[in-house]
């Protein structure tokens, strides 16, 4: 496996691939500047089906999961939804590998009243063809719709109050999760916010739960998130996770996966460019024009067509931390990546996917999460950008929404970034007015919209990076819709660093940013 | 799409026209009937679909979600089906058009038409009116007219799906008699696959001699498309039907689980 690297550009570098969008730029960095690359890909497990009835039969810290099934049980088991893994994953979905192997050992149980819950939080309720992706169509078909189905944080009769933290934080728990003899999470770790007890207290949360970690505050002091210990959004969820638990016994799956995740069209994108044959130059040449040439419709189809060959590198089960513990070690063999002191211009390149847009509209404010929440983050230790620096951006950002996923962000856009951008002065102002609107929250119980109030939280995940660095610039954007977010448009790379200069003085250092594949920066 | 204000207009002409008897009006024009019974066209326009969603959504299927709590199996399979198709069911209560637009994803709901009995629901025009709106019904002649297979064809030439209840008529719950060959004509003639549904529980609450419905569980099953194949007439594509929805209902398929735990499904399906 070759480790993540840290590559100086000189004069015979290779141009650099730029996601943008959905699209490509290829852009010439100044001499000296610095390019972060991913790890390779990490073998995959042997065999996945042993792996997960080795970490059944053998939890960490519970007894093995055939001996806490029993006849006449209330067994509930809820996963990740749709916002994992990114982009999604090749059939068989690790989560219908799991679930098929968990069911029938609850079948040899005689186990008869089990429950299958989308552990989809405020994200949008996802589709049966969806769910059927997910879960694989022996799951599916055995329990759609009656005992496979989504989580509703808005339905008041099917939510149970568990209690409050000693820092007073409210738990909230699905109803029939929180009655259950056994509640079971299957979950997906692609990086390292995801997972341990946030899966369960988020997942099957509420907004009067999720509230008291998804604001500016814990946010500003979650450095970064992608650093659980050193994030106040995951010790906040641990709290509750804890506190839950005492009330409902949880058993942890978490699995973990590879960074393979384009098709062999796109390979060209898993390896650094001067690694890149001929055919690899070929193939990204024939991908930008085709990109460019072709409608933006079609290409989107095209792009949210794609499925990753992941291939899954861990398997762990039993008691929520000391699992986590074991998954984030796991993770970090591929993703970790050392790089050495900071920088003044940071650029990275945004791809066409978040977790929040698949088969869907990356809109303005996914954008700026995507850029300022979670490709900012992407750090342990210290960002991988100065106090003070300069972030530079590639997307075009169009003034998009998808109507029936995104309608919140639509006024969002329209009320309340016309008025102001600035965190604290949205979650004061607007967040609850948004967070009980009646139709946001039809539209969320019955369609396949957001909650209300997620598009204040995509706004809270990137208010760190707004607060730390000095400026922002997105590079061939759409001018309105930047400025309406408080950023700075370049028509391209070289003014964007002209631009960068008078906020960080002359002859900056660059460091750019080459994900996706996702990999962590340690930063020293 | 239609003007809202032509389709109000349509809307009130359906009450103001006064429909005539189709009893007794010639067996084999189908051009006279056409001129008997008007197509309630207004009845698929978008106005008409509107209203007809409320009122499902308020009233048709909260009773039925009350009276029969209807258990669904193989709808979400429909999804990865083309469309236009016809949608083929036994036929035991007036019920039954209610729990398969029920039943239907949505995405089908929206583009599906009913073939009612022209002689029942469209002798008086304010029943026809009705049941046009809330079930999007278009009027069947019986009895070997051939005007209501002719629509049928139009109408899945146009993208629509036809629900036909191929034996006719109610029959007593359980019992199936021959498919009339008229769905294999549908079929054949348009091109378009037939999906074989499976229906229990609506003869018990509401059968054919009772006027109020009885809380029943209600159960209703997809199948598997049947195509139109070569060498296939009416009669035998009816009859090929006619197997499937059996199957759907017999005790070797998936219908026995039905009623049981999922994790009994789950186990069957390997």
């Amino acid at each position: 496996m070759r480790p993540g690297s840290v590559i100086e550009i000189d004069k015979r570098s290779p141009p650099v691939v730029f996601h943008h969008g959905e699209g490509f730029r290829l852009e010439r960095l100044p001499l000296g500047s610095r390019v972060v690359y991913p790890p390779s890909t990490v073998a995959s497990l042997p065999d996945t089906d042993d792996a997960i009835r080795a970490a059944l039969l053998r939890p960490a810290g519970m007894d093995p999961l055939p001996a806490l099934l029993r006849r006449g049980m209330k067994l509930t088991i809820a996963f990740d939804d749709i916002s994992l893994p990114l982009p999604p994953m090749r059939s068989p979905d690790i989560r219908q590998r799991v679930l098929e192997i968990v069911l029938q050992m609850a079948a040899d149980a005689g186990v008869d009243d089990i429950k299958l819950i989308v552990g989809n939080s405020l994200h949008r309720r996802m589709t049966g063809a969806e769910i059927k992706e997910i879960v694989g169509p022996r799951v599916f078909s055995a329990f759609w719709p009656e005992d496979l189905y989504n989580h509703d944080a808005e339905d008041e009769d099917n939510i149970v109050f568990i209690g409050e933290t000693d820092q007073g934080e409210v738990v909230e728990l699905n109803k029939r999760a929180a009655e259950s003899d056994l509640l079971i999470y299957v979950n997906i770790n692609l990086v390292s916010m995801d997972g341990g007890h946030k899966s369960i207290a988020v997942g099957l949360g509420t907004y009067r739960s999720l509230r008291h970690h998804h604001n500016v505050s814990t946010m500003m002091e979650s450095k970064s998130y992608m650093d659980p210990r050193h994030s106040a959004l995951h010790h906040s969820a641990n709290r509750q996770g804890r506190l839950l638990e005492q009330a409902v016994p949880c058993f942890h799956i978490e699995t973990t996966l590879n960074n393979a995740m384009y098709t062999p069209a796109l390979d060209f994108l898993q390896k650094p460019e001067w690694l890149w044959t001929r055919r690899d130059a070929a193939a990204f040449y024939a991908a930008k024009q085709a990109t460019e040439a072709a409608p933006r419709r079609l290409v989107r189809k095209i792009f949210h067509a794609q499925k990753a060959p992941y291939g899954v590198t861990g398997v762990f089960a039993g008691e929520a931390e000391s699992v986590h513990e074991r998954t984030l070690r796991r993770l970090f063999e591929q993703q970790a990546v050392r790089v050495t002191g900071q920088t003044d211009v940071l650029t990275v390149g945004l791809p066409y996917i978040c977790p929040y847009n698949v088969h869907s509209i990356m809109n303005p404010i996914l954008v700026m999460c995507l850029g300022l929440g979670y490709l900012f983050n992407l750090y342990r230790h210290k960002p991988l950008v100065r106090p003070g620096g300069v972030m530079i951006l590639t997307h075009p950002v169009p003034r998009e929404f998808h109507p029936v996923h995104h309608p919140s962000y639509i006024d969002f856009y329209e009320q309340v970034l016309s008025v102001t951008t600035d965190p604290r002065e949205i979650e004061a102002k607007f967040e609850e007015d948004f967070a009980h609107d009646p139709w946001y929250r039809q539209l969320y119980r019955t369609g396949n919209a957001y909650h209300g109030v997620h598009p204040f939280y995509m706004w809270y995940w990137g208010c760190y990076a707004l607060d730390y660095l000095g400026d922002v610039i997105f590079v061939g954007a759409e001018r309105d819709t930047v400025r309406r977010m408080g950023f700075r448009t370049a028509s391209t790379l070289e003014d964007a660093l002209e631009m960068a200069e008078t906020t960080v003085g002359p002859q900056p250092t660059l460091t750019h940013l080459h994900v996706p594949p996702i990999f962590l920066a340690d930063v020293e | 799409m239609a003007h809202p204000w032509r389709d109000l207009h349509d809307l009130a002409s359906a009450y103001r026209r006064k429909l005539p008897e189709p009893k007794g009006a010639p067996l084999d024009d189908g051009r006279i009937h056409e001129e008997l019974i008007p197509d309630p066209t207004w009845a698929r326009s978008s106005s008409a679909a509107r209203a007809r969603t409320v009122l499902q959504q308020a009233l048709v299927f909260p009773t039925l979600r009350a009276f029969g709590r209807p258990e669904i199996f193989g709808a979400d399979d429909l999804l990865t089906y083309p469309q236009p198709a016809v949608i083929a069911p036994n036929h035991a209560s007036h019920i039954d058009t209610s729990l398969v637009l029920y039943a239907l994803p949505s995405r089908w709901r929206r583009s599906t038409v009913v073939a009612a009995a022209a002689d029942h629901f469209y002798d008086n025009h304010a029943i026809g009116a009705v049941v046009s709106l809330l079930f999007n019904t278009i009027p069947f002649e019986r009895r070997g007219r051939l005007r209501g297979l002719r629509s049928s064809e139009k109408l899945l030439e146009e993208g629509w799906n036809v629900v036909i209840f191929a034996q006719g008529t109610r029959r007593a719950e359980g019992s199936l008699n021959d498919f009339h060959p008229g769905i294999g004509r549908v079929c054949l003639r348009a091109n378009v696959h037939a999906i074989p549904v499976w229906i229990s529980g609506t003869g018990r609450m509401l059968p054919p001699d009772r006027g109020i419905p009885r809380p029943t569980k209600l159960r209703i099953g997809f199948g598997r498309p049947v195509f139109p194949q070569a060498g296939d007439d009416y009669a035998s594509f009816a009859a090929r039907l006619e197997e499937a929805v059996i199957g759907l209902g017999s005790t070797e398929g998936r219908r026995e689980l039905i009623g049981r735990p999922a994790i009994d499904r789950f186990r069957a399906e390997v």
